[in-house]
């Protein structure tokens, strides 16, 4: 635990507000982009879903053991209630999604381009929506939390070798939904303008 | 991807392009080990192919960790307002000793809500030591409990020792003072934690 945030905990279990001040700042970006990309909750209702986050945490803080891992702990509680409102909301991958993302084409073009093409972050958030769950936590954990591996499979529950397995299979369909992405555009595109030629 | 592992590890003097093209997310990702790591850097000094694959699952990469820190940025205040927002709901809590129920009933609000409440604030919130309010809901309820059940059996005839009915009568009294608090508590307990 850095930053003296043992001592933080110790001052925030005491009743201290400007502790537990620092510690929300802290950590709130990071669970605000986790919960975000999850896409369990829109733009809007995200801060609620933190602030549930922290109410959890916080309000367990007598129980928590001060063993260095207040981080963990909180995405843990977060990565729960993203899922239960996921669940509720019944935003599921079906095995009939995943099947089709195995089988998506690979890049054809020149690979820079098209990733530069798909910087945009509505179709990043979406095309990491569709990924399968397990995939979708490992990759939110690593690159929207900025986890390291090992945090992240004490996080999930799994040996750093399986979060490994989920991050690559993750980034190899994420590159082939951006791809199914650009194709479906300029496919739209295409047809556009032949409707423009016949009128 | 343990298969990949163990080719690299054991590796002959060049590592194929299939292989490779396993590692390259993972390098990307940041999460690969450090023979993995330089296997790769190395075959693609000499693979234009796999360098390119390289530089595209390092741009997705970049793509994912800009689109991070772009949604990391709330917007200004938020956080801080969450945080007295926060401190005041569980100074409520623990006044009112409502726990969880009483939490979740204000967790909607946020915004407005969450500057109103900011209006009288106290330097700090009061705290429960140990079990906080779980002892407090848990422990009458067990003590009325035990005191109906211990009633009831007091007012039972009394069957010989070791008769069938004294066997049910034991058994029943372990399963209801015994394993059905033993079930519900833990419950209450995760349910606590999350």
């Amino acid at each position: 635990m850095g930053d003296g945030e043992g001592d933080l905990i110790g001052l925030a279990r005491a009743g201290d507000r400007q502790a537990l001040g620092v510690l929300v700042e802290r950590h709130y970006g990071a669970l605000r982009a986790l919960l975000l990309r999850y896409g369990c909750v829109s733009a809007s209702d995200v801060d609620d879903l933190v602030q549930e986050t922290f109410l959890r945490s916080f309000r367990a803080l007598a129980r928590y053991e001060d063993r260095g891992h207040l981080r963990t702990w909180l995405f843990r509680i977060a990565l729960n209630l993203a899922r239960d409102a996921r669940r509720r909301s019944g935003l599921v991958v079906t095995q009939a999604d995943v099947k089709a993302l195995a089988d998506l084409p690979d890049f054809s073009g020149d690979p820079v381009q098209l990733v530069l093409d798909r910087f945009d972050g509505a179709v990043l958030g979406a095309a990491v929506a569709r990924l399968p769950e397990s995939q979708r936590e490992a990759l939110v954990l690593r690159f929207y939390a900025d986890l390291p591996l090992e945090e992240i499979a004490r996080i999930v529950g799994c040996p750093e070798g399986t979060v490994k397995s989920r991050l690559y299979y993750a980034l190899r369909k994420l590159r082939g939904l951006l791809l199914a992405a650009q194709v479906e555009e300029t496919e739209g595109a295409r047809r556009e303008q032949q409707g423009d030629g016949q009128v | 991807m343990l298969a990949v592992n163990s080719r690299v590890t054991g590796r002959s003097e060049f590592t194929g392009c299939g292989v490779i093209a396993e590692l390259v997310p993972l390098v990307a990702a940041g999460v690969a080990s450090g023979t993995e790591a330089a296997e790769v850097r190395r075959h693609v000094t000499r693979c234009y192919v796999c360098r390119r694959r390289l530089e595209e699952a390092h741009l997705l990469a970049l793509a994912l960790r800009e689109d991070g820190a772009d949604l990391r940025c709330a917007a200004p205040g938020v956080a801080a307002r969450a945080a007295e927002l926060l401190a005041d709901r569980l100074g409520r809590a623990a006044a009112t000793g409502l726990g969880a129920g009483g939490a979740r009933a204000g967790a909607t609000e946020t915004g407005a809500a969450g500057a109103r409440a900011q209006a009288a604030e106290p330097a700090s919130w009061p705290v429960r030591s140990g079990m906080g309010g779980l002892a407090w809901r848990v422990g009458p309820a067990a003590v009325v409990y035990l005191a109906v059940l211990a009633a009831v059996v007091s007012r039972l005839p009394r069957p010989g020792t070791g008769s069938p009915a004294w066997l049910a009568a034991c058994a029943y009294a372990a399963v209801a003072g015994v394993a059905v608090p033993l079930v519900l508590i833990p419950r209450r307990l995760s349910d606590e934690e999350e």
